[in-house]
């Protein structure tokens, strides 16, 4: 019985000086973090160069500091892997070498729980949608190949003509040419 | 986007209004496809009355996308 009550206690002590002495490891070094992100267009491709790119921006949600900050550019990507093949998890969607991106490579001290704020396309101004997601960066894992996915809605309309430039006259007729694109 | 294409023009809805400051002068004008890639085009004329008016443009798919475009214009007699 004695013995019994030992090993109880033995195994209880073990027990609390596991959760005593063994800590997440993370310390105040600064490990470089890569992170990679693709803003893509809902029911389309990549928001590429072609549309003026799109802007992000990785913010740290708890200070509010701006981690890094940039523009997508690059291609649209294969329109065959992301409009028509049919997708198995895993599979490598977006993440070809013309499929632009925004990579960061941060220095983190500690899991960071971050806001990924991005808006486009930025070469039709009238057209910017906006979208945010937030996740938690932990030091040394890096989010590198499909990277971190954000979807926009939208689409581009651009009068084309009659031009601003150019008076109407009163009841005659015009042309309206517009193009219409998506993200 | 064209007819019958990967993405279908004929399934995009673009239509246009002209309007006096924010108050809609015309009714809906429907844009078709104008034979190249993502062109439409309508002819229209514009409302009576001189001065500046909108062309407002809209367009929607239905995978839940949206977008528009406004000018301004000058009509004169």
């Amino acid at each position: 019985m004695l013995n019994f009550f030992i090993l109880l206690l033995s195994f209880f002590l073990f027990v609390n000086g596991s959760l005593i002495f063994v800590q997440p490891s993370f310390s105040a070094e600064k490990i470089p973090t890569k992170i990679l992100v693709r803003v893509v267009s809902k029911d389309a491709k990549i928001i590429g160069s072609g549309v003026g790119g799109a802007f992000v921006r990785i913010k740290n949600l708890e200070t509010g500091e701006v981690l890094a900050q940039g523009k997508q550019e690059g291609g649209m990507g294969d329109t065959d892997r992301i409009m028509v093949e049919p997708r198995r998890r895993g599979e490598t969607v977006y993440g070809t070498p013309d499929g632009a991106f925004f990579q960061a490579d941060l220095l983190l001290d500690k899991p960071t729980q971050v806001e990924i704020y991005t808006e486009a396309p930025l070469g039709y101004p009238h057209a910017i949608q906006k979208s945010s997601k937030t996740l938690t960066l932990i030091p040394g894992k890096n989010i590198l190949g499909e990277g971190v996915i954000i979807e926009l809605n939208g689409l581009i309309v651009n009068i084309l003509s009659p031009s601003t430039q150019e008076s109407l006259k009163k009841g005659e007729g015009v042309l309206v040419r517009v193009e219409v694109k998506m993200l | 986007m064209t007819p019958g294409g990967l993405w279908d023009a004929n399934k995009f809805e673009i239509w246009g209004h002209w309007l006096y400051g924010e108050e809609t002068a015309s009714e809906k004008i429907n844009l078709n496809y104008a034979g190249k890639p993502s062109l439409f085009e309508v002819r229209t004329i514009p409302p009576a009355g001189s001065g500046e008016v909108k062309l407002r443009v809209l367009a929607v798919d239905q995978a839940g996308n949206s977008g528009q475009h406004m000018l301004s214009f000058r009509v004169v007699p």
